[in-house]
């Protein structure tokens, strides 16, 4: 059994969440506060390559980038994807309607089941594509709801309608 | 930093790896003894479908193995949850790529050390790799040309030799 099964913490509430800050920000999951790994080089380092290059490339066509925002995917649950892209202003603070693209960028401590319910909460929110970025190996992978995770063999992550293209050697130099 | 990265432990040689026995048994990468995340009732209980409807297909010459060592470069052991050999051996580590590796994923998991051991066993020349959480019932496969796929179709499948497991009878 993992530690975590043994460790029990009162609910908050959403209220009490959205009124908080935390540093780092964490995500909300039905009442419980989740940790999110970062803080490290490769991850700060991958994060604002990423989200430089979707502002430099697509801000002129209306899309708004944004690091860290919290994102409301269902009533309960709140999560905090690392870049985020808008096809135009989302409006509210802690917006409620799914960005276009969700990136989320690996660090080496997180586990692939945490990884894989965040990735189904925002296909299940509406969001189109996850981008899930590992800066130790390198390798990218898109997540669609039709498709589910597939790794980037071409080279290169895009999206169709609107079109987004990010060389992996543009971001992982 | 990870904790990992402040304990140093001294390196052992593949002799005394290959003399010693770990319960449960562990990888051996580079030197270093990594352990295995399993001995959760979901991961056990998978890992004995999975064994039984692989033998329930496997033809003459595919053999299905639990746990065995599978040497994947000369310094490197990888112990897969269950692998299918065609290798026609008795030799008691797999030392030739075996055609299926099988992880099953524990809750603690990371997925930088998933991504380490599917290259490991591609660049082997594993033909197929399979990923499967009992947790969120969510299933992979990985090959060489390919990399890392989610099954949206319901089943896992080779070819060459055929396998054809239901995801419906593994997540039951």
């Amino acid at each position: 059994m993992s530690t975590r099964a043994l460790i029990s913490r009162p609910l908050i509430s959403v209220e009490e969440y959205l009124a908080s800050s935390y540093e780092p920000d964490c995500d909300y999951v039905d009442g419980h506060i989740e940790e999110r790994n970062l803080g490290e080089k490769a991850h700060a380092t991958l994060q604002l390559r990423i989200g430089a290059y979707l502002l430099t490339h697509y801000e002129r066509s209306g899309a708004v980038a944004a690091t860290e925002l919290r994102i409301r995917v269902s009533p309960t649950r709140i999560r905090i994807p690392d870049v985020c892209v808008f096809l135009g202003d989302p409006g509210e603070e802690v917006p409620t309607k799914p960005p276009y693209i969700c990136i989320e960028v690996l660090s080496p401590e997180d586990r692939m089941s945490r990884v894989e319910k965040r990735i189904q909460d925002f296909l299940e929110m509406g969001v189109s594509y996850v981008w899930v970025l590992d800066p130790q190996t390198k390798q990218a992978y898109v997540a669609t709801a039709a498709e589910g995770l597939r790794e980037v063999k071409t080279g290169a992550l895009t999206t169709a309608n609107p079109i987004f293209e990010v060389s992996l050697a543009e971001i992982f130099r | 930093m990870s904790t990992r990265a402040l304990i140093s432990r001294p390196l052992i040689s593949v002799e005394e790896y290959l003399a010693s026995s770990y319960k449960p048994d562990c990888d051996y990468v580079d030197g270093h003894i990594e352990e295995r995340n399993l001995g959760e009732r979901p991961h056990s209980r998978m890992q004995g479908r999975l064994i039984v409807l692989l033998n329930g297909q496997a033809a003459s010459g595919a053999e299905v193995l639990p746990e065995v060592r599978v040497q994947v470069k000369p310094s490197r052991f990888r112990v897969p949850d269950i692998c299918i050999a065609v290798d026609h051996s008795d030799d008691p580590i797999l030392t030739k790529p075996p055609f299926l590796c099988i992880e099953v994923l524990s809750p603690e998991d990371r997925m930088s050390r998933i991504e380490a051991r599917i290259k490991d066993y591609l660049e082997m020349g594993v033909a197929y790799v399979w990923v499967l959480d009992p947790q969120t019932k969510q299933a992979y496969v990985a090959t060489a040309p390919e990399g890392l796929r989610e099954v949206k179709t319901g089943v896992l499948t080779t070819a060459n030799p055929a396998f054809e497991i239901p995801l419906a009878e593994v997540f039951r």
